[in-house]
């Protein structure tokens, strides 16, 4: 085990760095509700890469998909790579979205919806949307934080300190300067996140004998976790359940595609984008192949999701090291609670409070950001063991807005009425069949079924109604645009 | 202004990696012993990396 003190002592260094950096991105902040949230569209392409990246890769990698290795093998691998290939719907949106929200002022993706169909009423369809289903998220990145702090000290730091802690450096790093800090601190913890990592998986495969021998060792005694289905985690149904729905997490999470807003120029968004590439590759084997050194280190664990503390605290990582991952942890979870606290304030302020001063949606925001990390909190504390599930059905229930927003930039017969139904329907029944029916996540059944009725709905409805006059024309107004940026 | 030429083959380049991606595991080396599924998806990886800067790379700021 980690004595406490060493936890708390690492934990006040990084909070007081973080805070440092925090601070100093205040000082460009220039109190308009665009700076806030955006950073004043002028961020460069690396911080917007690492910050994209820490955002995405939260303690979701390092908790829940080194438990899904532990427990079902090399598919995890499979699935989060299929995620990785959804990047390629940057190519396409990436510069629609950057385009789009530099000419009409957008500040969330649900403000370029409601825009693009000339109704509020989409926007906050989507904004209430976001906000219901990235609260499993948020609770994914709390329970991360409870089981990894109180995992590798034995118990001796609660569920409740572990909780309270990331809450509390989520919210201060967010309320502190909006966006500049979140994305600088997300910079920083990208940077830990990764290091941290690739030194400590570099001492687990040392234990093991080097990398020959964790071959060998994983071929004599895991042989079955090194092919799909494996041990009966990976069947191809599980697989498509949980690709599908995060094939879209580009557009579909309002947390990352919100980044597309904030960038400075096309070539800071092809740097971001390469950026992200590079992490998100390296970070994702370094997850898998942390799970399976888990199997050789710390075998036979009940609660799979405790693989990563369990690993820890095996004596094969130093302590300094095992120090450093847990702050990499705490890093991942951190700069993705913030920033789906802040994009979930920005949606309330701007396509809740639309007419309001600066100032108060700013305030909005702020108050927002807090109730988030409180819920999420609050909910963590009591489901911390169905950590994965809630991860899920976070991707699943955001689907709903997949058919909406592509329909946005190809498709000028899509409708308001087509948009609401679509995200209405699905977001109805991905409720109805996960919390009432109780269908898992784990059963392709509830993606399909989400994703093909969005879409029926979608299509469907737009063809009997009529665009609404203040409808924007996207594909039309853009096309120059697209052109002289060289995009398709 | 000229529009960029070149989107439906790339399109289709991804379709055909993405399908690879569940196909290859899931059919072809399904149960095989060994490292080939791991291998096949750290070149997936590199794959989906190729394809992506390939359609990224001719972006400019005009």
């Amino acid at each position: 085990m980690l004595a406490a003190s060493t936890i708390w002592g690492a934990i006040a260094l990084f909070a007081l760095f973080g805070a440092f950096v925090a601070w100093r991105a205040t000082r460009a902040n220039t109190g308009t509700a665009e700076d806030y949230y955006l950073g004043g569209r002028s961020i460069g392409g690396v911080v917007a890469g690492l910050s994209y990246a820490a955002t995405t890769y939260s303690a979701f990698m390092l908790v829940v998909l080194t438990g899904l290795t532990y427990r079902g093998g090399i598919g995890a691998l499979g699935f989060e790579l299929i995620y990785f290939a959804g990047l390629s719907l940057l190519v396409i949106f990436a510069p629609r979205f950057w385009l789009a929200a530099k000419r009409w002022g957008f500040i969330s993706p649900a403000e370029m919806l409601g825009a693009r169909y000339g109704s509020v009423w989409v926007a906050r369809a989507a904004a209430l949307v976001a906000l219901v289903f990235l609260m499993p998220y948020c609770t994914t990145q709390m329970a991360g934080i409870g089981l990894l702090l109180s995992g590798v000290t034995g118990g001796e730091i609660s569920l409740f300190q572990a909780v309270a802690t990331g809450a509390l450096l989520a919210a201060v790093w967010t309320l502190f300067a909006g966006l500049r800090s979140v994305a600088w601190t997300d910079a920083v913890q990208a940077v830990v996140m990764l290091v941290s990592a690739v030194l400590a998986i570099g001492f687990a495969v040392a234990a093991i004998g080097g990398w020959g021998a964790f071959a060998r060792l994983t071929m004599e005694t895991q042989a079955d976790r090194l092919s799909v289905p494996g041990p009966g985690l990976w069947s191809l149904n599980t697989f498509v359940a949980l690709s599908l729905p995060w094939f879209f997490f580009a557009i579909s999470n309002p947390q990352v595609s919100q980044r597309l807003f904030i960038l400075r120029d096309m070539a800071a968004m092809r740097r971001m984008i390469f950026w992200v590439l590079g992490f998100g590759l390296a970070f994702t084997v370094i997850a898998v192949t942390w799970g399976f050194a888990a199997l050789h280190l710390a075998p036979g664990l009940e609660n799979t999701a405790t693989a990563t503390p369990a690993l820890l605290t095996s004596g094969a990582i130093p302590a300094p090291v095992a120090v450093l991952l847990i702050l990499g942890i705490l890093a991942a979870a951190v700069s993705t609670l913030d920033s789906i606290a802040l994009t979930l304030g920005a949606m309330v302020a701007r396509d809740m409070m639309r007419d309001a001063r600066p100032a108060t949606q700013i305030a909005a925001g702020r108050i927002v950001v807090i109730l988030v990390i409180l819920f999420a909190g609050m909910f963590a504390l009591q489901k911390v063991q169905i950590v994965d599930q809630l991860a899920a059905l976070s991707a699943a229930g955001l689907m709903v807005t997949v058919p909406a927003t592509i329909g946005a930039f190809f498709w000028r017969r899509a409708t308001a009425a087509g948009a609401l139904a679509s995200i209405g329907g699905g977001a109805a029944l991905a409720v109805w069949m996960s919390m009432i029916k109780g269908v898992s996540v784990f059963n392709p059944v509830l993606a399909l079924s989400v994703g093909g009725v969005s879409v029926a709905l979608y299509v469907v409805v737009s063809l009997v109604t009529r665009p609404r006059a203040s409808a924007l024309d996207f594909k039309g107004e853009l096309a120059d645009d697209l052109a002289r940026v060289n995009a398709w | 202004m000229s529009k960029r030429g070149g989107f439906g083959p790339w399109l289709a380049v991804v379709a055909v990696l993405v399908f690879a991606g569940g196909f290859v595991p899931y059919g072809l080396l399904a149960d095989q012993r060994g490292w080939f599924t791991a291998a096949f998806w750290a070149l997936f990886g590199v794959a989906v990396i190729v394809v992506i800067v390939t359609g990224a790379k001719g972006w400019r700021d005009r």
